[in-house]
This record gives C-alpha cells, structure tokens and sequence, in this order.
C-alpha cells in the first residue's frame, strides 16, 4: 500500500475513536496480510473507488460490537439489534470518510460508497489477491481491527 | 455521545428551535443511519424543535419533501446514502422550492463538496461527528 | 454417468416438498440459487442457469486449451468442455490422477453448455433477491468481475457468481503462471540435486561445513543459498575458511554472519550511487522509445537506490513519463522514504545528483518534484501477489536471496509474467537468474542485465 495513505488512516481511527467513545485507545503494531482472513465476528465494511479501488473492513467481536454501539448510544444495549448494527455501521462510516477527506487535503482522489455490515461466526473474507494492511486498536469497549486493502488503477 | 451535562439548564435562554410566535420549527431528518437519524433527533428535540419526518435515502427525502411542504421549515441531509445521494437531493429539493432551508450533515468534509453544497443553495454544512454544540449553532443559523 | 439431478435437487419426498412450498410462501423466496463449496469456501450459481448436477470422471484431454480447461465429456450424446473453477480462479488443486470421479454442475450459458467441476455440491438454497448485496472490491480476490453479488442465509455467506461472465470472456492469464510455477519448480529441484550431489562427492567433511554454513545464513540473517547465489557462497567459503583457518568456519552469531556476507551486496549497496556507478548503469541500459516506462523495485528500502535510479533513468530517457513502484517490507524505512533528505558530504561525494536537487529551507538538499513524482513508495511484502501492470525494467538487488527458498521460485517466475518481452532485469552483483533458458545474460563492464 502507497505509504502517503498509511498515516491517514492510523490517525483517523485513532482519533475518531478516541472522539467518539471517550476513554482510551491505543495502536498496535502494522502488519500487512494477504490470505484469506477469518473475521472475528462483526464486519462493517466501506468501499472504495477514484484514483483507487478497494475496501476499509472494520473487524471486531460480537462483544466489542455491542460494547461500542452501547457506548455511542448512551445506554446498555444487549441485542446486535437494527440500532446497534446502525451504529457500528456508521463509526466505520466516520473513520473512512475523514481518512477520504484527508488522502483529498492530499491532493488523492478518493470516494467512498454506502458501508454494509456483516455478522457471522466463522465467515472468512476471501482476498488471496489483495494485500491488506491491518491496524490494530485497542479501545476499552475491545479490539476492532482496521483493514485496509487498495489497489491503484493504472 | 449525550450525556446529562450536555443538556442546558432550561431557565437560561429560549429554546432554540421555537419560533419566534412560539411554534416549533419542523425538520425533516434525512440520513440512512437510523443511529444518525436518532442522534440528530435527540439533540434537536432537546432545543424544542419538532422532527416531522425521517427519510432513509435521497429519493424518499424528496419525496417526502414534497408532500410536507409548506409544513416543513427545515431539512437535515446526509451525503453519502444509497439510490439518490444527498447533493443530488438538494438539488431536486432546491428547484422544487427555491426558499427551502437544507443544512448537510456528513462525515465527508471535503472542500469541494461543503463548496458545492453552498453552491447549490445549502444553507449550512456541518461534519460529523455531530457535537451538541456545532449542531445546535449551525442549524439555529440557518433558519434565522 | 450417472446424473443425479433429479435425485439431489429434488431429494425431497413429495410431501416435504409442499411444506417447502408453504415455508417458503412465507420466507418471500423470490431467487433459488446451488450452492457449492470450492477450496473451503462457499459460493453459489443462479439455479436458473443450472441445467443439472452430476458426477463424472475421465474426461477426454483436448491439447492446446488453457490448463483449466479439463477436456470435453459426452453428456447423453451431447459434447460439452469441463472446466476446473478451481484452476481457472487460481486456487491450488492436487495433481489430477486423472480417473477421479469429480463433481461437476453443468450450466447453461446462452446456447452452450458447460460442465463446471467443483468440491462439493451443497445444497439449493432459497432466498429473498432483495437480501443479495452488491459485490464490494473486498472480493477482488476471484475479480469482482466474476461476482454478481453476496447473499447471507442462515448463518453462510455465498458469493454469487456471475456464469454468464466467467463463460463470456475467459481470462487465461493467471492458470499459465501456475502451470508456469510448478514447471519451474521442478526444473529448479532437479538442478539442485545434482550439483549437490556433485559437490558431495568431492568432499564430504566439506559438504558437512558446508550445509551448517547455509543453515546459520538462513537462521542468522535470512540468507536462503540456492542456484541464485550458490556459485558465490561457496568461493567466499572458500576465502573465508582461508582467513578463519578450517577449525573455525561456522558462523557462531549474526556478527559473523555479517562478516561473512558483508563482499556480498551489491556496489553502493545503502547508500547515494556514485558517479561511476550510476555511469556503468547508464551504459547497458538498453534503448526504448517508449512514451511511458514503467520499474519495479521490490527491496526498496530506504530508498537511496531508488532515488540515484530516478536520476539515472531520467538521464537515459530524457523524453519518457517514467514510474518507479518501489516496495519495501520494513514500515518505518518505506515511510520515511518519500522525506529523504541529501546531506551535504553525500551532495560533495555524489555530485553527478546535483542537477536533480533543490534546497530546503533548512539549507539541506531534497530531491526537486519531477524526480520525487515518479516514484511511489508502498508498504508490500512481496511475498504477496501485487497488482502491476507490465514494466521495463525490474531493479531487484539483493531481495532474491532473502527471500525463503521455496518463494524464490515464484518470485522469478513473477518476473517472467511482469516483465514487457523487450524488458530487463537486475538482480545483486552476486546473484543470478539461474534458469538459462528462460533468461538471456549480457554484461557490460561490472553491470549484468537479464532478458527474455
């Protein structure tokens, strides 16, 4: 991945993060992953496309989801119900969108199209051509796993 | 995201979203995240502003604007949605009714994009994350 | 053949199948589509395009056709092509023996009908046409082109495919390489055991050094010795038990490993190339009028060699957009490579780069736009596939031997499909391309440079 559009997306997350569920979060190491990865049980997933194709995955378990959808929401939310999914759907809409805004600042042309959201326990995103960069957040409702696979047109 | 001290202490100044003779303003939210859709509700509503309608995408918005019309005094519109995204909404909305008063709620803050809004006859942008504060200001300009 | 279609989609007796039907009346199934599973994951095909379901095995070979195309079987009196799915997504599959029995789904496309083999049928899954998602990049893995779209049911994600596409317009590109790949392989391993057991024969206490040798390179500094770069590995074995004496050759930690290996990198090896450098490698590169020349440059690094090679091409091919794709592994190297600064003894020592510098306010020295637009550093382990299209030029020195050795193989084989047939490579100054009859070798002073 064009390291130009690395910091933007390690910085959005963190902040956005940090904004919207208050307490701490920290970074973990980056890696790159290019084999089929099993997602831990939520993915909320943002489009790509411009100057680039591709996808931000939003990776987490089902108990990180409700923990941050509670969170967002102010109250104890205990079912992955329409409103929860609503709102994990759209922290991943948030992170995307600033990181686009910032690749813009840039001068990168990049869009974003409508975020959909997976569940499922033992799905696996198959993606044994596209290398992905992974950026692990640690926050205090869990892990939530920033995958950031693009490719550049010619 | 709201929390208890975020809501004013009631005695201090009217309600931002009466009119002056006392009515509520109405607003249309127009947003396909129901959690967006809830958020800018609460905070509206807090300020005595009346939520008349929601509307999932663009398309709906329009629509729904039409039908309200005159009974709506403002709409809030999301950019990024499905089947008819939120520029492509004001446009339809501001050529329906030139006086209508939409203010753009996005995550998206690009340059361009809050420009062409204006452009087009928006009245105001705000960029999420939606703070209380922004909200309240940025939507009380805008139907002064 | 036995064709189970009757058997396996309408398994149901009678009765389950009108409460079903009931089930289903109130579900809003409105799209019926066959699921399957191939290489461990779950896909599925409109089943308005499946003509039936079968098992089949010894289909007849037809020469000339991409590998993934099995051969023809006779359906009922009917010729039909068979295609391995699995083979045309470039999924690896073990060698056919050729009497299997396979399971296969024949599909309708247009007016042809093809026989597609897969892992395992699953079952017809019913859904609503409405629950089915667009197919997002994510699945760029088998080419969103070949998806229609992505659908949940109880608890299974099914990638949908699009037959009529993957049947429309045949890509044959990716099953040559693998077919490539396994060729390649072979050919290197039979090489490898002969000059092993060559060397073997002449001394076998040396051989036994000589193995603990590799395995400490390999452990110590990730340094795989294979026909890349065994012909130098074994003279500076020979130099360094020389200087060591006989009783003290192994490499006891990563500082005798770096010892050992320091004559081994390339000239200017991390650092500004110098004047005489970047003139041998102005000398052999080779003439090209083209408007736009693409370079890959895995092993980046810090991205000293790629600036002084920006300079250098530029040089060559004044009138050319050129690119550079440089790639490196190690983050905080790559990242830092688009801000690298010239310091003023470097400016003293390598002032052929002058004309391509400006000042910073700082008083340093920073490379000027035009030089800093044709490079794009990226954060990429080539291990991984990459996405590029043809290039000119592949400046690869000093990467191939740190690869793992059953990567090596790929990797050169990569070079084959990137490469333009009027193309070059570089490879470290101790390294070589070893298949000859693939690349052809021509040395111009200290330079080497490799064709097709």
């Amino acid at each position: 991945m064009r390291v130009e559009y690395i910091n933007p997306f390690v910085e959005t997350a963190f902040n956005i993060l940090q904004e919207v569920l208050g307490g701490e979060v920290r970074r973990g190491d980056l890696y790159l992953k290019s084999t089929s990865m099993p997602v831990m049980g939520v993915a909320a997933l943002v489009g790509l496309a411009g100057d680039v194709e591709g996808r931000v995955l939003f990776d987490m378990t089902m108990e990180t989801a409700l923990n941050i959808a509670s969170k967002m929401n102010g109250e104890r939310l205990n079912e992955f119900d329409a409103l929860a999914k609503a709102t994990v759907t759209e922290l991943a809409n948030l992170i995307t969108a600033q990181a686009v805004t910032k690749l813009h600042d840039l001068g990168f042309r990049f869009d974003l199209t409508p975020p959909a959201l997976f569940t499922g326990d033992k799905m696996e995103i198959s993606d044994h051509e596209v290398e992905a960069l992974i950026v692990p957040m640690i926050t205090e409702q869990g892990k939530v796993e920033v995958n950031v696979a693009i490719r550049e047109h010619i | 995201m709201i929390s208890k001290q975020d809501f004013p202490s009631i005695n201090e100044r009217p309600p931002e979203g009466l009119k002056d003779d006392g009515t509520k303003i109405r607003v249309l939210v127009v947003d396909d995240s129901i959690f967006v859709a809830k958020q800018l509700s609460q905070i509206l509503s807090s300020e005595g502003y009346e939520i008349v309608a929601t509307a999932e995408d663009g398309k709906e918005g329009v629509d729904k604007y039409k039908e309200l019309c005159p009974n709506v005094d403002l709409v809030t519109m999301d950019i990024t949605m499905p089947k008819m995204d939120g520029i492509t909404a004001l446009e339809h909305i501001m050529a329906f009714d030139k006086n209508a008063k939409v203010v753009m709620v996005s995550a998206l803050g690009k340059e361009e994009l809050v420009k062409k809004s204006l452009l087009l006859g928006a009245k105001n942008y705000i960029v999420k994350p939606l703070d209380r504060k922004k909200v309240l200001e940025r939507i009380g300009a805008a139907t002064k | 053949m036995e064709s189970v279609a009757e058997k396996d989609i309408g398994m149901q007796t009678v009765n389950e199948e009108i409460a079903e039907e009931r089930k289903e009346k109130l579900a809003n199934i409105d799209f019926k589509m066959v699921a399957f599973s191939l290489a461990g994951r779950d896909y599925a095909i409109d089943i308005m395009k499946v003509k039936e379901i079968a098992k089949a095995g010894r289909f007849t070979y037809v020469p000339n056709t991409s590998p993934f195309v099995l051969g023809v079987y006779n359906l009922r009196g009917e010729i039909i092509p068979i295609i391995d799915l699995r083979l045309f997504f470039g999924i690896k599959v073990p060698e056919r023996k050729g009497d299997e029995i396979e399971n296969v789904i024949i599909v309708g496309v247009g007016e042809q009908i093809f026989g597609v083999v897969i892992d395992a049928i699953d079952k017809v899954v019913g859904i609503q046409k409405s629950s089915i998602q667009p197919p997002h990049p994510l699945f760029g893995g088998i080419s969103i082109k070949y998806i229609s779209g992505v659908v949940e049911s109880n608890g299974h994600l099914y990638i949908l495919l699009d037959i009529d596409r993957i049947f429309g317009a045949r890509d044959s590109g990716k099953a040559e390489i693998d077919m490539l790949n396994r060729q390649a392989a072979e050919a290197v391993n039979d090489t490898k055991k002969l000059v092993a057991e060559k060397a073997a024969d002449s001394n076998p206490q040396l051989e036994t050094e000589y193995k603990f040798l590799v395995d400490n390179l390999k452990s110590l500094r990730k340094f795989s010795v294979t026909n890349v770069n065994e012909a130098w590995v074994r003279s500076r074995l020979a130099e360094w038990t020389k200087e060591r004496g006989q009783s003290k050759i192994q490499l006891v930690d990563e500082k005798d490993a770096d010892a050992f290996l320091a004559p081994f990198y390339s000239p200017c090896n991390g650092v500004f190339w110098t004047e005489q450098y970047a003139a041998d490698i102005l000398k052999i590169l080779p003439d090209n009028k083209a408007k736009q020349i693409f370079v890959w440059n895995p092993g980046c690094g810090k991205g000293y060699e790629t600036y002084s090679l920006a300079c250098v091409l530029k040089k060559r091919y004044p009138d050319a957009k050129i690119r550079i794709y440089a790639h490196d592994v190690d983050l905080l190297n790559v990242s830092n490579a688009p801000l690298l600064t010239v310091p003023a003894e470097a400016v003293n020592s390598a002032s052929w780069l002058k004309p391509y510098l400006t000042t910073t306010s700082g008083g340093g020295y920073t490379f000027n736009q035009e030089i800093k637009d044709i490079i794009m550093f990226e954060y990429h382990d080539c291990m991984n596939n990459n996405s590029m299209q043809p290039v000119d030029i592949i400046f690869a020195r000093d990467i191939i031997s740190l690869l793992p050795e059953e990567f090596q193989v790929s990797f050169m084989n990569d070079f084959s499909e990137k490469l333009k047939g009027n193309g070059c490579i570089f490879v470290g100054a101790n390294e070589t391309l070893p298949d000859t009859a693939k690349w052809h070798a021509k040395t111009v002073g200290s330079v080497t440079i490799f064709s097709k």
